[in-house]
């Protein structure tokens, strides 16, 4: 099996790179810093065996169809892309500085919109996995995080599409997206959390264990589910004094 | 976000910051604001990964290995990494790590800021021989680049270092053929301290590893009882290892911070469980067949010992006392029990071969270790076997001992002025500290 992981650097991508090279796949990583590549690579090809090529490019100024040509042109094809890549400021709310809130939306939302529109018809050719990771927090927009939220529901929304034109198409590619909840990265890292959060490798063992079924979207873990839908039908007098 | 950490053996609590960086920007973008520590596995007994006012940076996300020559015997790894996590990947290649502390969770980070030894510290010595060159960042002098032939005084300074140095961040290790996966261990029944110094001795040539354990946990007839347990390596086919360490979750004995309920099992017990432990140690037959983890790492699955002692937790304190001396020392230390009345939950002997420098806990000897519950009579035995190990010419190991007071560790390294002179030219503002560092003024 080829692989893709977009933001292998740490947390989620990494770990899933670690749960794919265990099961055999060649793999392809993109992620911004090629330090955390380079240690991840070289650590997966020691310990699994597995041929691991990667590429460090920041996503918010990629070149996407040059992107393309470099991941086809060492894994031949590709059959299952893991869009995972994330970034959140602690500064966003309702006005943030536009680099900040530009960089939020590109990270998070319209490049891995453009990204994975670009590996599309690679992906059909293989009949292969298109897996995303959104948010609990583009679930209903909050004070907090709100470009975050949006530019991952945007990006939910997408995967949604491609889920229904793929399956009218009978291409037979299966597309995932997962809403996570708080994962134990250094995204959350000192902040006080409601709920705790998931291990990056728990994380990846379900999603690699998911692979090949046609789930759509899921919270991940589950119980944010209850949580989340809750709060998306609190009453808007009640909701709007949330101090979340 | 501060949160209470506490050393292993639950002596000292602070409140803390901790950090747990997943990327190297994020720790190469520390900033020299104030003083800081690196923490690995949590898993010392006393208190060197955290420190008043220090912000405490979690290093087991560095946990890859980044090279691996095995035609060479040389692997580079992350300092985060694990023992055991770095022996699944070695083991099956038919290599190891020499040195080995009795943990599989201890990081080499760890190792290398202790320079550990293990249960072959007579054969292998302590970690500073396995370590070849390291990795290390300072927020002032920025990335390090150290070995024997570059940066020779950074390199000294940080194995055995406390962490003091900066944030190792990763190291090339010396391996060494692992000759099987099996060891036939010996238990053999002694019925003093002295009757195990001298099968210890005696087997030093011929044994993979060796030491004896020691019941002391009462007076009378039996005190001072025990068995040597000599391992020798099998030369039989490899099983598979993979898993067989890392894959279990960290037991909760070792993560005391955690509030729970936790009698002191030992205020009432002691005598019992160490007369069971005995009876398991010395049932036969003697000889045994037995999985290389399970001799590596003895601790696994008896994390509860630690739980033991109940809140206020214990004092692991372990002397090196030079050859002659050792018959001496372990009398004056019969007649000291015997004055305080402070029962031993744990004694044990080990044999030791190096030289002695800086704050290395090495040595040409035997080491000797107790723990002990921190009540009055305990600290008062401790003082008086401080007085006892300065008179044998022995040194008391820094990383095990919470109590260990500067005026001991003076008298018993002789180079504690030349560590501290070199670490203060070195990094002026002294950056890195913890609450060891801060209890021997370094």
């Amino acid at each position: 099996m080829m692989s893709l992981v977009v933001g292998a650097s740490a947390g989620l991508g990494r770990a899933l790179a670690q749960e794919l090279a265990r099961a055999g796949h060649t793999l392809f990583l993109i992620a911004t810093d090629e330090r955390d590549l380079m240690a991840t690579a070289a650590d997966l090809r020691i310990r699994f065996g597995v041929r691991v090529a990667y590429l460090a490019v920041d996503l918010a100024a990629a070149d996407i169809d040059a992107l393309r040509g470099a991941v086809l042109e060492d894994l031949g094809r590709i059959d299952n892309l893991f869009l995972i890549a994330g970034w959140s400021a602690h500064e966003d709310g309702s006005h943030i500085p536009t680099a900040v809130a530009r960089r939020l939306l590109a990270v998070n939302g319209t490049e891995g919109i453009l990204l994975v529109n670009a590996f599309l018809p690679d992906l059909v050719a293989s009949r292969g996995n298109l897996v995303g990771a959104g948010s609990v927090a583009g679930v209903r927009g909050r004070r907090k995080n709100a470009l975050y939220g949006a530019a991952k529901r945007g990006l939910e929304t997408w995967f949604e599409s491609a889920r229904h034109a793929l399956a009218q198409s009978g291409s037979g590619c299966r597309v995932q997206f997962y809403r996570l909840g708080y994962l134990a990265t250094s995204m959350v890292a000192g902040q006080k959390l409601l709920f705790p959060p998931l291990a990056p490798d728990v994380a990846a063992r379900r999603i690699v264990a998911n692979l090949d079924r046609d789930i759509g979207t899921r919270y991940l873990p589950w119980w944010w589910w209850p949580i989340m839908t809750m709060l998306r039908l609190l009453p808007w007098p009640l909701f709007k004094r949330l101090d979340i | 976000m501060k949160r209470p950490v506490t050393s292993l053996d639950r002596h000292v609590t602070l409140d803390v910051e901790l950090g747990t960086p997943d990327r190297y920007r994020e720790v190469l973008a520390l900033a020299p604001a104030g003083p800081m520590i690196a923490r690995g596995a949590g898993l010392s007994y006393v208190a060197a990964s955290f420190g008043e006012g220090a912000v405490s940076v979690g290093m087991t996300r560095f946990d890859r290995v980044l090279a691996l020559d095995e035609g060479a015997r040389r692997a580079e790894v992350e300092a985060g990494i694990s023992l055991g996590r770095l022996q699944e990947v070695l083991a099956p290649r038919g290599l190891q790590v020499a040195v080995q502390p009795g943990y599989p969770d201890i990081t080499v980070g760890g190792c290398i800021a202790g320079n550990v030894h293990g249960k072959n510290h007579y054969r292998e010595g302590v970690f500073a021989g396995v370590v070849e060159s390291l990795r290390l960042f300072h927020p002032v002098h920025g990335l390090i680049t150290a070995s024997a032939n570059e940066n020779a005084e950074v390199f000294e300074l940080t194995i055995g270092g406390l962490g003091l140095t900066g944030l190792i961040l990763a190291a090339t290790l010396r391996l060494i053929p692992l000759p099987g996966t099996v060891v036939e261990v010996e238990h053999i029944p002694v019925a003093s301290p002295q009757e195990a110094c001298a099968h210890i001795g005696r087997l030093r040539e011929e044994c993979d590893m060796l030491y004896a354990w020691l019941d002391f946990s009462r007076r009378g007839a039996r005190m001072g009882r025990g068995y040597v347990v000599a391992g020798r390596w099998i030369d039989e086919s490899r099983i598979d290892v993979s898993g067989a360490v890392t894959a279990r979750a960290r037991p909760r004995a070792l993560d005391p911070s955690a509030a729970r309920l936790r009698p002191n099992v030992f205020g009432v017990a002691m005598g019992a469980i160490n007369e069971v432990y005995y009876r398991i140690g010395t049932r036969r037959p003697l000889r045994r067949r037995t999985p290389m983890l399970d001799v590596l790492y003895p601790a696994v699955g008896k994390e509860f010992y630690f739980d033991f002692f109940g809140r206020r937790g214990f004092i692991e304190h372990q002397s090196l006392i030079p050859e002659t001396m050792i018959g001496t020392h372990l009398e004056a230390f019969r007649a000291l029990f015997l004055r305080h009345g402070q029962p031993v939950a744990l004694a044990t002997l080990k044999a030791g071969r190096g030289a002695a420098r800086l704050l290395h806990y090495d040595g040409c000897g035997y080491s000797f270790t107790i723990d002990v519950a921190p009540t009055r009579e305990g600290v008062a035995l401790l003082a008086d076997l401080d007085q006892a190990t300065i008179r044998h010419g022995g040194r008391t190991s820094i990383m095990k001992d919470s109590r260990l007071p500067v005026d001991v560790v003076r008298a018993e390294y002789p180079e504690y002025d030349v560590f501290r002179d070199r670490l203060r030219a070195y990094d002026p503002r002294r950056l890195f500290r913890s609450a060891v560092s801060q209890r021997l003024e370094l």
